[in-house]
Formats: structure tokens, C-alpha cells, sequence
């Protein structure tokens, strides 16, 4: 590379700044090509297929939650009622109304099932504590 | 070499990610930015550096850049930028020239350009005793080869004006030279 002689050029001067910009140390270009040329548009692929992959993934996911959502609502639509549902939600009314406390009474009339079990066992294991 | 309004069509051959294409842009101004580099940092592996972090930039943006006659402009910018930024992380100041950095040039380069170190030791140290922007004038000149209208844009000042400037920086470097070599110029 030369210096593009201008006027005020004196020959040495011109001279030294030409050979200053002639100081390029050897495969520069080569080091310089091989480092950027990955960062070129159309080889940053990878990058905007996963993105394109990846919407189609979320699109897929969306898609499923809707189908299953839609499936458990026609589960529950075509159920058979045992009266659970009934129960549940008296429990959970009397629960929200703040009455419930620890009487498991309550409970027990309401949901009629598996606390009587409950209540037992906790009686014995207290009886069998203060006996021990 | 491209001529210089094949370049659009260069850039754009890039762009698309024709590597034959990105190959000669590198080889048209790699060395122009490596020297315009070196010769404000003064330490070839640093200027490489920066010139590496340069054309990935560049790289990068290409399929951005839409060419109007200013991608000279467009990439010193980026050299720019890219050399304050890390002058300031590293707050280097230039060391005097050395015989490693002599030792770093080609053989055919030294055969061609008959400078001695000496000399291209005042040059630096001359080119240390500019003020910033005379210095900047005469580097992106001399070592990044660009043209006054280029410049101009660049440095967003109107061309007179850093005609103006160019013309006093070299008659500063001049002296500077001159006074350090112990002799007077002869024209």
C-alpha cells in the first residue's frame, strides 16, 4: 500500500508514511476473513431456524393445551354425578365463611366419607402418646 | 481488485453470504483499517484485534447496510469507535516504537520502503505531538488510504475544512520530523 501523494508531500515524509502503511504482518486478511466471515448474514442460520423451530414448537404446545383442555371439559360435562361435587363445594363454602375451625364434625357430616377413618386414628394415636 | 463501482455489488454479494465476495472485501481493507489501526495504537497484536472486531461488525451489519457510496465512511467509523472504546477499557498510552514491531514486517515490505527504524521512530514520535485531530486527519489519510470525501463524512466536517486541516498537519509533521531527525527537510 502506498500513501496517495499530496502536495505538502515532502519526499521523505510521503516516503515514511508510505512505509509505515506497509506494515501489514503476513495472513492478516487470511485472520481477519476467518474470524468474521461466520458473523455474515446467511451463515447466522442456525440462529433464525431455532427461532423459526421454536415458534412452531410454541404454536404445537398451544395447540395441545387447547385440545386437552377441551377434552377434560367434555370429560367433566359428560361425567356421571356421584354427589362428590355436591359435597366439595359445601366444604370448601363453609371453609371460605371461616366457621370450619377444627371442628372435623362439621366435616365429617358434610363430606360423609374417610374423616371418620381420619378421626379415629388420631385418637388412638393420642391415647396410645399419653398412655406411653 | 474491484474497481470502485463494483463495490455496491461487492457488498452486496457479501451480504447474501458469498464468501469469495466477503474474502476481497477483507483482503481491499483489512490492511487499510489494520494500519490506520496500528499506527494510532502503535501495537500491531492490538490493532489486529480491533480490526478483528471490526469486520465482525461489519459482518454482522452487512445485511443492513444499504451501500450509498459511504461504506469507507461506514467501516472507519466503526474502527473509530472500536479503537476509542478500547483505548479507554485500557487506557494504554502508545509506547515508543520498538524493534518488535520492526521485526513484525514482511520482508518485501522493508525491501520496498527503504524508511530506517530511526525514522520511522521520529514519524511516530512526530505523529504523538499532533494535536488529535491533525493526527487523526493525516492516519485516516496515510494508513486507512481514504479519500478527502470519505473523511468528510466520516468526520462529519466539510471538506474544506479538512482539506485545510490536512494541509497544515503535514507541514506541522513536517517540521516535527525534521527538528527530530536533526536536519532540515529538502524538498
Amino acid at each position: 500500500m502506498t500513501s496517495t501523494p499530496d502536495p505538502d508531500h515532502s519526499p521523505r515524509l510521503h516516503r515514511l508514511l508510505g512505509a509505515q502503511s506497509a506494515r501489514v504482518p503476513a495472513g492478516l486478511a487470511d485472520r481477519l476473513y476467518r474470524a468474521s466471515a461466520p458473523m455474515l448474514p446467511e451463515n447466522q442460520q442456525a440462529p433464525a431456524v431455532l427461532a423459526r423451530l421454536s415458534f412452531r414448537w410454541v404454536a404445537a404446545a398451544a395447540a395441545l393445551l387447547l385440545a386437552s383442555g377441551l377434552a377434560l371439559r367434555f370429560t367433566a360435562m359428560h361425567a356421571p354425578d356421584d354427589g362428590s361435587e355436591a359435597n366439595l363445594t359445601a366444604v370448601m363454602a363453609v371453609a371460605g365463611d371461616g366457621v370450619l375451625g377444627e371442628d372435623f364434625s362439621t366435616v365429617n357430616a358434610m363430606q360423609g366419607v374417610g374423616l371418620n377413618d381420619l378421626d379415629a386414628e388420631m385418637q388412638l394415636l393420642l391415647k396410645g402418646r399419653v398412655d406411653g | 481488485m474491484t474497481e470502485p463501482e463494483e463495490i455496491p455489488a461487492l457488498l452486496a454479494r457479501a451480504a447474501a453470504g458469498d464468501q469469495l465476495a466477503w474474502r476481497e472485501v477483507v483482503q481491499r481493507w483489512g490492511p487499510r483499517v489494520f494500519a490506520f489501526l496500528r499506527s494510532y495504537t502503535n501495537d500491531p497484536e492490538l490493532a489486529e484485534e480491533i480490526a478483528q472486531s471490526v469486520f465482525c461488525t461489519v459482518a454482522t451489519k452487512l445485511g443492513d447496510y444499504v451501500e450509498q457510496g459511504r461504506f469507507e465512511a461506514w467501516l472507519f467509523r466503526i474502527a473509530l469507535n472500536r479503537l476509542r472504546d478500547e483505548m479507554r477499557r485500557r487506557k494504554r498510552h502508545a509506547r515508543p516504537m520498538d524493534s518488535d514491531v520492526l521485526a513484525d514486517v514482511g520482508p518485501s515490505a522493508r525491501q520496498e520502503e527503504h524508511a530506517t527504524a530511526e525514522e520511522l521512530s521520529a514519524l511516530h514520535e512526530a505523529m504523538q505531538q499532533l494535536p488529535e485531530a491533525d493526527r487523526l486527519v493525516i492516519d485516516l489519510r496515510h494508513q486507512g488510504g481514504m479519500g478527502f470525501q470519505q473523511m468528510a463524512d466520516l468526520l462529519h466536517e466539510p471538506l474544506g475544512t479538512l482539506l485545510a486541516r490536512h494541509h497544515r498537519a503535514l507541514r506541522k509533521l513536517k517540521g516535527l520530523i525534521g527538528r527530530r531527525l536533526g536536519e532540515e527537510e529538502t524538498e
